[in-house]
């Protein structure tokens, strides 16, 4: 319990209003000076209840949703005790990391014994189990001179869950249909007749097309389509420019490229497919899961310590921080830096016609690059809020790469469709690389989005 | 959790104090025989508060522009609210017919004055308690904005002056007026004469220079001086103005300045001698009449004011110089068209202006002021006077925003809902100004009930607002404003009843009534603090 001295102040008037009264010689001041010494007394002798009995109830308006969705809760106080409530603000515990959109989780009310009062809010969902603390009541007198604060405990719904990735079924249903290996377009071991050849001293016997010898006496070598063991690398574009959201309390772009980036990760496992995973924009951030180069590395059978939910988790904390999509990216920086210096050159139109080659990196396309293995299949998880990802295909045209890029430019700012078409410009320069791109939409599924975008890479069981 | 929280009171709080200070303000109103003149200063009032609102939530190029513009509106409420009030008032209660009604008609304007100040001032806090804008930020962004508007006419019209000055020289008249004001006004702060005690021009200087010193204990660069990370200078700045006394000293004597002036002017030297007593009096004066001590105080506030000008303005010049020019476009755009303006209507605007004053004036100071403004008009001519003028109109705006913004940063105006202890003081002042202007009671003892009501509803709002938020606070509020008014109207009605027993009791202002009601009144004021 506290006293809020406010009231003080009627001193300092009372002793003003006799001084002027007495100074002036009028009766009505000095006489006024009771004036504050009766708000004075009110508040003195108000006092906040001292038994109170209050109850509350939270209700959700459904489970088990998905994340970016908006959530209704409502909370219902009652006043079960026999003093009235004169002055009564409640708080609900809201998690931290829930935003309010609509309405309040506060509530400020005067109750009568019996009388209840509630409050409907909505919050959007993020991905997650969230525990909802009680509310605090913060109880005043009449007056406001005296203050107490306590805590009740809710009954009804405490706990929301959240489309948790690792929880859902996975993408096995739409697995990938090269599952183990993936034919290459080069000629050797195999099953599937790639090409004929002239024979090489060396080559086996039963390789030689013994029908063209026989035809022509010429000895041709046979070559079979060579096969190869599917490596996929997930990475996950977490950078401070994609950790942005189309509005508030909706994933960021970054958290939803994670999200897509573990629901791949688990489909390819399951599929049997050997899959590393790494994430980019891990700046200092959470050093024991990065390596020397500032990059997280999950190879295939990891131990515990480095275990996909252990990265996932770390990937979604950075991804959910905001930062600015203010941001510019490699390539804007460097026109700039070509602006500034008086040199004009189309840095695409140059990356297409180079394939890539001769060109200052950017720090994180360097690292990357040095961590690849060969003959891998990139999936890049990205918003493309910039041109990062442009660059990294530009350096991967010698083999497959994927972008799955959720879209946070949906709104309908000036802002937001500015981005949106620069995002959009950004995609279609990334097919001219020859990568494959799905675009996830936030009001669509990750799974109807790869099966729409991606028909050649999933088939349906 | 994350959500929008607002920060102002809600709008059934702003309503009840809204409509409850509009009927008080219309009420002491009806006492003052000038209306007009305070309407203008309640619309400047209310510009002020718009401006700080605007400010604060248009940052672009057309929010600054109607900033600028204004800062005309606010100029206009405060000059003729207080300046022309004043010569209203002046050309109604004088010339008097006798000497000793001079005392009498001076109380008179002073108290009708009283009325519209304090009215115009709640006004201005209600307003401005409503919107909850006196940040600093917001303060300094106006200040900003209404500097820049008044620059070019200033800068025009100083310079226009300037060089005439320099080409003709200044009519002999000008210089002796002028050298005789400055000299009345230096022997009164440095030298005053004769028996007079001269208490309230001492506890002024007194006031501004401890006040001075305690925003140089402030702004002193201690964690430069001291080095070594800057932890050592910070602790020395906390505990020296956690000293407290000079910012204390300053209130205080800020504060007792206007009680000690009115006694000063309404009793005779005699009378306040037989008060204190003898010995006490030559005491006091001895210390208030040093010339010695007055310099020193003197001095003192004067280095100290240039220091902390010079250091703002080396504070203000880098951050002016990251600030968007757009936003100090506007202002000088609309400052040039003001001084074009001023150009253009000098010559009917400079005649209106002497006329004007001049017939509201004694027959004995117009005819000199009619004869000093037609050797100034002779000599400079009416565009840059008038031009010049303008500026010092417009610099008024960013007077008052300098102001609110010491008050601010000294933390007096810093705490949230001070707009409603700014109108709670407003309608005190208003009531107490009614009483010396014969108001009735109910009009003295309802405004100051009114006052108090006013803060407490707006404090009440505010911390709704705060903790709350708007949603459905209005039974919330509803129950703590009737609360509020009935305990006002019990105190009124207490009030009312105390002085209706006093009256039939033969009450008479003797020293020992007077004194058994300041015991009375004490000794209730330490029963209720007592209690709490």
């Amino acid at each position: 319990m506290s006293e809020d001295h406010r009231w003080s102040v009627g001193i300092g008037t009372a002793l003003a209003l006799v001084g002027s009264g007495l100074l002036l010689i009028q009766t009505a001041l000095v006489v006024g000076a009771v004036i504050p010494l009766v708000y004075l007394l009110h508040g003195v002798v108000s006092t906040a209840p001292s038994d109170v009995e209050l109850s509350a109830t939270r209700e959700f308006d459904s489970t088990g949703v998905i994340p970016g969705t908006e959530f209704t809760v409502t909370l219902t106080v009652e006043n079960t005790g026999n003093d009235v409530l004169p002055d009564l603000r409640l708080i609900d515990g809201v998690p931290e990391e829930l935003t309010v959109v609509a309405g309040t989780p506060r509530v400020g009310v005067a109750l009568s014994p019996g009388e209840r009062a509630s409050t409907t809010y909505t919050v959007v969902l993020e991905r997650g189990r969230f525990e909802f603390d009680d509310p605090v009541v913060r109880l005043r007198s009449l007056a406001g001179t005296d203050e107490r604060t306590v805590t009740i405990s809710a009954v009804g719904e405490t706990t929301l869950v959240c489309a948790d990735a690792i929880s859902q079924p996975s993408l096995a249903d739409a697995t990938l249909g090269q599952a183990g290996t993936v034919p290459a377009e080069t000629g050797g071991a195999g099953l599937e007749f790639y090409a004929t050849r002239q024979y090489h001293t060396g080559d086996p016997m039963n390789r030689i097309d013994w029908h063209h010898v026989a035809k022509t006496g010429e000895f041709v070598t046979i070559q079979y389509r060579h096969e190869r063991a599917v490596r996929s690398v997930v990475v996950v574009d977490c950078r401070p420019c994609t950790r942005v959201s189309y509005e508030a309390g909706s994933p960021t772009g970054a958290a939803m490229a994670a999200y897509a980036g573990e629901r791949l990760f688990h489909s390819l496992e399951s599929a049997g497919a050997v899959t590393n995973l790494t994430a980019v924009g891990f700046d200092g951030e959470l050093e024991h899961l990065t390596d020397a180069d500032g990059l997280p590395w999950l190879h295939p059978g990891a131990d515990r310590e480095h275990s996909p939910s252990t990265l996932f988790r770390g990937i979604h904390e950075i991804a959910s921080h905001r930062g600015s999509a203010d941001e510019e990216g490699p390539v804007r920086q460097r026109q700039a830096k070509e602006h500034d210096t008086g040199q004009t050159d189309d840095w695409t139109a140059a990356a297409l016609a180079d394939g890539g080659g001769n060109r200052e990196r950017s720090e994180w396309t360097e690292k990357l690059l040095a961590r690849l293995p060969a003959e891998t299949q990139v999936i890049l998880c990205s918003p493309v809020l910039d041109d990062w990802p442009e660059e990294v295909a530009s350096e991967l045209t010698d083999r497959e790469c994927i972008v799955i890029s959720p879209d946070v430019t949906a709104g309908s700012s000036y802002g937001q469709r500015i981005r949106g078409i620069n995002r959009r410009r950004r995609l279609r320069r990334l097919q001219d690389y020859g990568a494959e791109t799905a675009n996830w939409r936030i009001d669509q599924s990750i799974e109807g989005t790869l099966k729409r975008a991606l028909p050649e890479l999933f088939t349906d069981r | 959790m994350s959500t929008t929280q607002q920060t102002g009171p809600p709008k059934t709080s702003s309503a009840l104090v809204g409509v409850l200070a509009l009927f008080a303000v219309v009420l002491f109103l009806r006492e003052v025989p000038v209306r007009a003149t305070a309407l203008i200063g309640f619309l400047g009032a209310v510009s002020l508060t718009a401006s700080l609102w605007l400010v604060d939530t248009e940052t672009e190029l057309a929010g600054r522009l109607v900033v600028s513009l204004l800062t005309i509106p606010v100029a206009a409420g405060f000059i003729v609210g207080i300046f022309g009030t004043t010569l209203l008032l002046i050309g109604s209660f004088f010339p008097v017919e006798t000497v000793s009604d001079v005392s009498v008609a001076t109380l008179i304007v002073l108290g009708n004055l009283g009325v519209v100040v304090g009215t115009g001032v709640a006004i201005f806090g209600v307003t401005l308690g409503m919107k909850n804008v006196i940040a600093p930020t917001a303060l300094t962004a106006y200040t900003r904005t209404a500097v820049a508007t008044a620059l070019v006419p200033l800068v025009t019209g100083s310079l226009l002056v300037t060089s005439i000055a320099l080409r003709e020289g200044s009519p002999a008249g000008v210089d002796l007026l002028f050298k005789s004001q400055i000299e009345g006004i230096w022997t009164a702060l440095v030298s005053p004469g004769g028996r007079q005690l001269h208490l309230a021009s001492f506890l002024l200087i007194a006031g501004a220079a401890a006040g001075i010193c305690w925003l140089l204990l402030r702004r002193f660069p201690f964690e430069s001086l001291v080095g070594s990370g800057g932890d050592d200078g910070r602790q020395i700045r906390q505990r020296a103005t956690k000293l407290g006394p000079p910012r204390r000293v300053g209130l205080a004597f800020g504060g007792l300045t206007v009680g000690v002036l009115l006694a000063e002017l309404l009793l005779s030297p005699a009378e306040i001698q037989s008060l204190v007593t003898v010995p006490l009096y030559d005491l006091v004066q001895v210390v208030t009449t040093a010339d010695w001590l007055r310099l020193l105080l003197l001095g003192t506030t004067t280095v100290g004011a240039i220091w902390l000008g010079l250091s703002v303005l080396l504070e203000e010049l880098p951050a002016n110089r990251q600030t968007d020019r757009s936003v100090l476009l506007a202002p000088l755009v609309v400052g040039s068209l003001w001084t074009l303006l001023a150009a253009a209507v000098s010559e009917s605007v400079y005649t209106w202006l002497v006329t004007e004053i001049a017939s509201q004036l004694p027959s004995r100071p117009a005819a000199e002021m009619l004869t000093v403004s037609g050797s100034i008009e002779t000599v400079y001519g009416s565009t840059p006077l008038i031009v010049l003028l303008s500026g010092i109109f417009l610099g008024v705006s960013a007077a008052i925003g300098v102001l609110l913004l010491g008050g601010v940063r000294s933390g007096y105006l810093a705490a949230a809902g001070t707009g409603f202890s700014v109108a709670c003081a407003g309608f005190c002042l208003a009531a107490i100004s009614a009483s010396i202007v014969s108001a009735p009671s109910w009009l003295v003892l309802g405004g100051i009930a009114v006052g108090l009501a006013v803060w407490d509803i707006g404090h009440f709002g505010t911390t709704v607002g705060h903790e709350v938020g708007e949603g459905a606070t209005g039974q919330l509020v509803a129950v703590r404003a009737s609360t509020t008014l009935l305990v006002g109207v019990a105190g009124v009605a207490l009030a009312v009843g105390l002085q209706r027993w006093l009256a039939a009791d033969g009450f008479d202002a003797s020293p020992r009534t007077t004194l058994a009601l300041v015991l009375l009144v004490t000794s209730l004021v330490a029963f209720a603090n007592a209690l709490r």
